[in-house]
This record gives structure tokens, sequence and C-alpha cells, in this order.
């Protein structure tokens, strides 16, 4: 049985189907590349895993739970916007993601943040852009998941910071979890990912390993990418 | 899960509102201090304090419960309908119990409210009083309770005043869910749908007090002794407005968690 199991999610916002009989199978231990253009049902999909919306019709499964308490105790999600309140501290995160998720590894936040140089007594808003993004994932990852689902990770960071978030990534890793990330900018995260999936309109229109997609087609996923989703 | 649920939530309403309440009583100390201390030969401006300082206390009052009620509204549309919702509505926790949280934590802070507005508005009229009337009279119990229907009364608007503090934050929570479901401009259009709500509240409330009265008039008796006074008629009266409130508070909670439950949509 795969870590995470979608059978014909549909999901429709206003007579336009955001995604349409998607059926895909997510085993343990992979990094899947969630890829497609703006519009195309990346964020829909994770955010029915994540259970911030319900499905129209199909079913999905995280390790065997609905979407729920329980899948929400296993899945990690870090979103494309910002959802820390301004005022609480990096610390009062620390002890509110403790609080509520027994996966949260405090040791772990505290070593990543001191590596990053961010000072947990400091609030949010005092915070630029891109550290709060970093607090965020760091956040996320230093939860014991068994996915972990992330939205546009490198979407409007500087590429320091990138490589940063693709190695914290690769390090936090466990071949027991799967990590789902969602993105257009395949050529930076080509070379960490496992599996692809290419997302068209909310249909799968590919689901394969990087590397069978690279043999069967002589292309870079990047390259293959620009061709199936050219304007 | 609940309580840590709760906690958070408290300690949000805890940054701004107890310094509110804090402000406002140390200003009804105050008003009520120089209402007894000033000098009585100070003639004209004897008059203007000991009218003035009491108005100003009751508009602190009324502040401290309509800050309490903003606040309750920052709380609920920030956490659940806001970016922050992404992070609320993944913790591993059912939509229901963050719903209870919001409403418990709103409860307990508009009780809070009520009571410190009780305390600012009613320490300077008592120095009015203690400084014109003789206290032994002023605090004669016998003046406010004299039949079984006062103490009646008067636990009737205990209980209508805690079904108020928890109806406040149900009927904003309602508001928020349903518009946020029906994806209209939400964060005015639930506030503009709680407050219409409220007026048409207190419009069906004061009809039904009138049409009440017009009929039992003529059967009651009168004692003249402000709200607790009454017999029968104010309590007859109170029954329904508790009756009334009580089924909106039940009926808003249950509704905005069956919704978060079953149909939660964030976008």
């Amino acid at each position: 049985m795969a870590l995470i199991e979608y059978r014909n999610v549909t999901k429709l916002y206003k007579g336009t189907n955001a995604l349409n009989g998607v059926s895909l199978d997510i085993p343990a231990g992979r990094i899947v590349g969630l890829l497609g253009p703006n519009g195309s049902g990346k964020t829909t999909l994770i955010k029915l895993t994540a259970g911030l919306l319900t499905p129209t019709s199909g079913t999905i499964t995280v390790d065997g739970f609905a979407p729920g308490p329980e899948t929400k105790a296993r899945v990690a999600y870090l979103p494309e916007k910002s959802y820390m309140s301004e005022w609480m501290s990096v610390d009062s995160f620390i002890k509110y993601f403790s609080d509520f998720y027994a996966d949260f590894d405090r040791v772990k936040a505290n070593e990543m943040l001191s590596r990053l140089g961010i000072d947990p007594k400091r609030t949010l808003k005092t915070l630029s852009k891109g550290t709060k993004e970093k607090v965020q994932l760091v956040l996320v990852m230093s939860r014991a998941a068994k996915a972990y689902f992330l939205d546009e990770p490198i979407a409007g960071v500087d590429p320091a910071a990138r490589d940063y978030i693709l190695n914290t990534i690769i390090r936090n890793y466990s071949e027991n979890a799967s990590v789902v990330i969602s993105t257009h900018l395949i050529y930076d995260i080509e070379n960490v990912l496992d599996d692809v999936v290419f997302i068209k309109e909310g249909k799968i229109v590919l689901a394969d390993s990087a590397d069978n997609v690279r043999e069967k087609t002589g292309k870079s996923v990047d390259m293959l990418f620009r061709e199936v989703f050219r304007c | 899960m609940l309580g840590k649920l709760m906690k958070y939530d408290m300690r949000y309403m805890a940054r701004i509102l107890p310094w509110v309440y804090l402000g406002s009583i140390v200003l009804s100390i105050f008003c009520s201090a120089v209402i007894i201390m000033l000098p009585a030969k100070i003639i004209g401006i004897v008059d203007v304090i000991t009218a003035l300082f009491p108005a100003l206390c009751t508009m602190a009052a009324y502040a401290i419960i309509i800050m309490t009620v903003v606040v309750i509204i920052m709380r609920v549309y920030r956490s659940l309908y806001s970016d922050e919702g992404y992070l609320t509505f993944t913790l591993p926790v059912k939509n229901s119990k963050i719903i209870d949280s919001k409403i418990l934590t709103g409860a307990i802070w508009t009780s809070f409210s009520l009571i410190a507005a009780v305390i600012v508005s009613t320490l300077p009229k008592t120095a009015y009083s203690i400084r014109f009337y003789q206290t032994e009279e002023f605090l004669d119990p016998g003046l406010y309770v004299n039949e079984v229907w006062d103490y009646i009364n008067i636990a009737l608007i205990l209980l209508i005043a805690v079904t108020a503090a928890f109806l406040v934050p149900s009927l904003y929570t309602f508001c928020a869910t349903v518009t946020h479901k029906a994806k209209r401009a939400r964060g005015f259009a639930s506030i503009g749908m709680f407050i219409g709500i409220i007026y048409g509240l207190s419009v069906v409330s004061s009809v039904i007090i009138v049409v009440f009265i017009a009929v039992f008039a003529e059967t009651a008796d009168y004692v003249d002794y402000g709200i607790v006074g009454y017999n029968v008629l104010s309590t007859g009266l109170l029954l329904i407005v508790w009756f009334v409130l009580a089924v909106l508070t039940v009926t808003s909670w249950l509704v905005s968690r069956h919704i978060a439950n079953k149909k939660l949509n964030l976008l």
C-alpha cells in the first residue's frame, strides 16, 4: 500500500474543475516533484491532502487514514503563504509546535535556527520575508512526519536561501517518509527529485521516476516540462 | 487539545484586554476619589464634575465591552479565515474543537469585560451617593430586594449576562463561518452580518417587551425600584429574553461546528 493514495479526486470551484479525476500513488521514502504551471492544480491537491479543502468527489488516504486529525498528525505542510502571527516570537512558535505535534523535535529546531543565525527571542515582525520563510521551513522540517508537503518552498527567495532549503530537505529526509515539493522552478530542484508528477489543468499528464523520464525522453525534466507546458 | 487551543487564544487576547480593563478601573477609581474629596465650597466645579465623571466612566464601561468584542472578532477572523488559518486548520485536532476554543475563550473574556464594566460604571455612582446621601441608607439591601421575585430576577439577570457572554463569540464565529463558506468579501461581510443580527435582536427584543407589557400590564402590580423591583411581569420578560439568547447561542455554536467539521474549504 502506498503512503498516500488519491483515487479519482475531483475538486470543483464554481463550475471550474481545479482537479479532474486525479488518481496517484505516492510511496514512502520518495522525494516527489509536483510540477505544473500556475493554476494547474498543484496547490489544490496539496491542500486537499493537508485537510484544508474537502474534495468534491473521490478519496484521499494518508497512511490508511482519510484527511482529518490523524492525517494532520502525520503530514507536515509548508504553505506558499506565511501563516505565522507577527506578534509571536520564534521561540513561541517552537513551543506552539511542541504543544500540538508529538513528532516535533525542539532540539533539532533550535539547532537549525542557530545554524541560520536566527535569534529565537525575536518576534516575527522584526524578521525579513526570507528569514520568516526559513523559520517556517525549520518548523516544518523539525517534525518527524510521514509526509512533507512543501508548496513552492523556493519561489520568491534568493539563490543562497534556495540552496539552503534544498539542502535542508535532503538532510532531513527519511526513508520512511515522503517529501512532495510543488514548484514551477524545475531547474533548481530537478537533481533532488526521485519522482516527478506533471499536472496540467487539473489532470495528471505524467507520473514516473525522474530517471525513467530522462532515459525515455533523452531530455532533462526541466526541458520536458517546457515542452509539455509550452504556451 | 482543547485546553492547549484555549491557552493560545487566551494569550492572544491577554495582550490587549487586561490593560484596557485596568486603565478603565484606574480611571473610575480616580473619578470616584475626586467626587468624594472635592471641597464643597467650589460650587460650580463640583456640579460639573459630579455630573461629568460618572458619565465619563459609563462611556469607559461601554468602551470596555466594545473593545472586547473587537478583539474577539479579530482573533476569530484572523486565526480561522486569514493566512493564519493555514496553521490553525492543519493542527491535529478536530475543526469543531478549534471553534469551541474560540467561543469558550470569547465567553470568558466577555464575562471579564462585563464585570469590569459594572465596576467601572458603578464606582463613581457609588461615590456620588456616598457624598450626597447617608451611607447606611444607600447600602441597605432592603432598598433593592424585598420579595422572592427580586431574587429570581437577579438570578435571571446573571444568567442572561452569562448567556450573552457566550452569544457574542458564538454569533460572530457563525457569521464568519457562513460568510467564509459563501466566499463573500469575508471580513466586512462577517462583521456586517454580526452587527445586523445584533441590531435585529435589539429591535425584536424591544418589540417583545412592549407587546408583553401591553398584554399583561393591567394584571401586574409594579414596585418602582428599578429593574429588580417588579414581579411576575419582569420575571416573564427576563425568561423570554434569556430563552431567545440561549437558542441563538446554541444554534450558532452548533452550526459553526458543523460547517467547520464537514464543509471546510479554506482558500
